[in-house]
């Protein structure tokens, strides 16, 4: 009797890409952010990055290693001795995947500069835990972690999460200003009535987070992300044509509403998180257009200067009823075959 | 530490074109078959009829049975001349042992009289074609209004559709001609793809030499099951009172064109098709015109495989087809390709553990290709909690079984495993497309 084959169900072929690559690329896309960052606001920003990122990690490595390989009490934990290879080889463990990375260094870039160290740890612990592990994690959560951690922040310390400085000048130059606090261009905009020049809205020379000021960077790690397919054009197209639109329609200045705050952070990192946005392109289109409204409407009506946090935050919320009113439904008994509806057509 | 680092370049959407070679080669004929082994059922217990005996010398072409109920049926032909040795039940490519003619090729100089149509006294068309052996959807031969030809081809590594163009365009352009006539139709089309340049410019003569054929040049190819799909609209909306859409659809590829013309003109029964050869486990990709029945053991030696070393091999293509567990299994009559491997890596075994199953990302890559325009993510999780009902309401019966999601997904989710287990939880497996793309007659459906 020969060796009977290996029956498997076709299709056999993947493209390679697993849920890590996302993730990688992502690192990839926030390089330019970075960089940026650390040009405007000194190691420090790097610092508050690096602690984002390593809190996130450690916490997500905590929680899985206790509920997974203690399952969820200290006895089994101590008591399972070969400690390290349970962990290493638990199936369960999914902290090698990176989210918590993702999920550490987009809270950090959301922070000001001039926050105490502690603040990015507490975020990133809290956006974890309470953001995504709560729900079940990777793949479950409902609210974009990251900006689960920066509402917290935002809510609990809201003096410091507030606090700008400018730019530190890297070549010494002597007129250095010594105010230690400046605003946002969108808070000058709104409690002085100041305007920013754009070209410094543009490259971020002003005040602001640690990630969101340089829109040329973000735009850059944007086209890597658009380029792998990461993300899909839907939600920011429709996200940045809202604000545009509404712009003009408030009698505001559509290019500077793009570029300042945390829009372009906002549109292209934080909506397009594959986790919590929609699944079909006319849900993400509704939820790009949603999340401008609502950000145009805070921006312009609210107490805040800046709306993009909430209007994300809120938009996730509706958007497994987004999947659910777009997805396609077919009557009882009803086939269809869309493929061949041009071909049918004489 | 595969599948942690990302590649910098773009991910393929769908499955890139391997067949490039095979595109350009001239299809290859090999030596005739030592034994053929028929099948004159697709499931045991579907009626059938033996014409011939055991021991009886047939000569090629011979009417050996007839598989299929009074209504719905085909006719077997010989495809080698020679001697019946044994008329029993024998493994048939869908899974069940089934009553099969097997013959053992000799010369016995025996010859049997070919009608055409012309010859023929019997009245319609569709019924010439039965007796010819046609595994065609007859189903809808008298209700549709429009033909057709599908042209591209699904199976990145398949090329034997074009190869059939290039190499016997006068059949194929014929073989229209007649089934445009034959059938309700009033119009045909021809799909093609865009980035098919060659095949594009066959197509276009084709349509030069037939009135009312039009050319549809598409984005991405249209795969087989799509056949079944449309004949199962039809007999659908043939039940229904209402005629609200027009376009019902006999969808038909070109090797069955070149069956009808050669039936039609020169009555040969439709006993020798092209199938494209893929996989690590043959030589290298091409085509081979085989006859019905020929063993895939043969098939794949006659294509300098090395049968020890095949772990996998599949009656279709690597995206869609009919996984077999042994090679003493013949070709049937819709096949258009084998997919054989070697079992030195499959993915399954050899994988890093980055590319566990994990929970989906709602990434919505899968929405983005799905050719049917389902949502393949929330379908696939109600079938997994067994809400197969709500599932069917998201449009689990549109799914084409393509496996364009399964490709693409980076939660490495088995979604078509799960969208065909669905179906066979609802429906039985009667309901899935694949099945049915492999069956002589697929019959009319059953209440859906
Ligand atoms: S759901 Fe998947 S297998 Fe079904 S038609 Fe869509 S892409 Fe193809
Ligand atoms: S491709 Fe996979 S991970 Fe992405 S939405 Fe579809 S099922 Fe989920």
């Amino acid at each position: 009797m020969e060796k009977p084959y290996i029956v498997s169900s076709p299709p056999y072929m993947r493209n390679g890409e697993t849920a890590h690559c996302l993730m990688f690329d992502v690192y990839i896309a926030c390089l330019p952010i970075a960089l940026a960052s650390v040009y405007f606001f000194g190691l420090r920003a790097f610092l508050i990055m690096f602690l984002g990122a390593l809190t996130a990690k450690m916490t997500e490595a905590a929680i899985q290693i206790f509920f997974k390989v203690g399952r969820g009490s200290f006895r089994d934990l101590l008591t399972m001795r070969p400690f390290f290879y349970n962990t290493i080889s638990n199936e369960e463990i999914t902290v090698v995947d990176g989210s918590a990375v993702v999920t550490g260094l987009l809270l950090a870039l959301t922070l000001p500069p001039t926050v105490p160290l502690w603040m990015p740890v507490v975020g990133s612990f809290v956006a974890i835990a309470f953001g995504k592990h709560v729900f079940g994690g990777l793949g479950h959560n409902i609210f974009n972690p990251a900006l689960v951690g920066r509402a917290f922040l935002l809510a609990a310390w809201p003096g410091a999460m507030t606090t700008w400085r400018p730019p530190v000048t890297w070549f010494g130059s002597a007129e250095t200003v010594d105010a230690v606090s400046t605003a946002t261009p969108l808070a000058a905009l709104k409690m002085q009535g100041q305007t920013t020049p754009l070209l410094d809205v543009l490259i971020g020379n002003c005040g602001g987070c640690v990630g969101e000021t340089s829109a040329i960077a973000v735009l850059l790690g944007a086209a890597y992300l658009l380029y792998k397919g990461t993300i899909s054009w839907h939600i920011p197209v429709s996200y940045l044509g809202t604000v545009c639109v509404l712009a003009l329609v408030l009698g505001g200045d559509p290019l500077f509403h793009l570029f300042a705050g945390g829009l372009m952070l906002g549109a292209f990192f934080m909506a397009t998180d594959v986790v919590t946005s929609p699944v079909t392109c006319l849900g993400r289109i509704l939820f790009g257009c949603g999340a401008g409204i609502l950000t145009m409407i805070i921006r312009q009506f609210g107490g805040y200067p800046e709306g993009v946090c909430y209007a994300i935050l809120i938009m996730n919320s509706l958007s497994p009823l987004l999947d659910r009113v777009t997805a396609k439904h077919v009557k009882q008994n009803e086939i269809q075959v869309p493929l061949l509806k041009r071909v049918g057509k004489s | 530490m595969d599948g942690f680092l990302p590649t910098f370049l773009r991910r393929e959407q769908a499955p890139p074109k391997s067949g490039k070679r095979a595109h350009t080669q001239p299809s290859v004929r090999p030596d005739v078959p030592k034994r053929v082994v028929i099948p004159l059922q697709d499931h045991p217990d579907d009626p059938y009829e033996v014409l011939v005996e055991k021991d009886q010398q047939v000569a090629m072409y011979q009417q050996v049975g007839i598989c299929g109920s009074e209504t719905d049926s085909i006719v077997a032909h010989a495809s080698v001349s020679g001697k019946v040795v044994d008329i029993g039940s024998r493994l048939h490519p869908l899974g069940s042992p089934v009553i099969s003619v097997t013959i053992e090729a000799c010369d016995n100089g025996l010859e049997v009289n070919t009608r055409p149509f012309r010859e023929w006294d019997g009245s319609s068309v569709s019924d010439f074609l039965r007796q010819k052996g046609l595994p065609l959807s007859y189903g809808c031969f008298d209700t549709c209004s429009v033909l057709v030809v599908n042209v591209t081809e699904f199976e990145p590594s398949f090329t034997s559709g074009c190869r059939l163009l290039f190499e016997e365009p006068e059949e194929v352009t014929s073989g229209l001609k007649i089934l445009l006539e034959a059938c309700s139709a009033d119009r045909a089309v021809v799909m093609v793809e865009k980035k098919q340049p060659d095949v594009v410019m066959a197509v276009e003569d084709i349509c030069r030499a037939v009135d009312n054929v039009r050319m549809e040049a598409v984005d991405s190819p249209c795969p087989v099951t799509v056949h079944e799909l449309t004949a199962l609209q039809c007999a659908y909306e043939k039940n229904q009172a209402d005629t609200r859409d027009q376009n019902r659809m006999l969808v038909v590829d070109p090797q069955m064109l070149v069956a009808v013309h050669n039936a039609y003109v020169l009555g040969i029964p439709f006993v020798e098709q092209l199938i494209a050869l893929s996989g690590s486990g043959v030589h290298a990709p091409h085509n081979m015109w085989v006859r019905h029945g020929t063993m895939l053991a043969d098939i794949i030696l006659q294509a300098g495989g090395n049968v020890s070393t095949i772990g996998r091999v599949n009656i279709g293509g690597p995206m869609i087809g009919l996984p077999q567990h042994t090679l003493e299994v013949p070709i049937i009559k819709p096949a258009r390709g084998i997919f054989a491997a070697v079992a030195l890596a499959f993915d399954e075994e050899h994988h890093s553990r980055f590319y566990q199953r994990c929970a989906c990302v709602r990434c919505g890559k899968c929405v983005d290709v799905c050719p049917a325009g389902i949502v393949p993510n929330i379908i696939a999780e109600l079938v997994e909690s067994r809400r197969a009902e709500e599932a069917a309401e998201m449009g689990l019966f549109s799914c084409l079984e393509c496996g364009l999601c399964h490709y693409i997904c980076p939660s490495i989710i088995p979604l078509v495993e799960l969208f065909k287990l669905g179906k066979v939880r609802l429906k039985g497996t009667d309901a899935l497309l694949t099945f049915r793309s492999f069956k002589m007659l697929s019959g009319e459906p059953e209440n859906r």
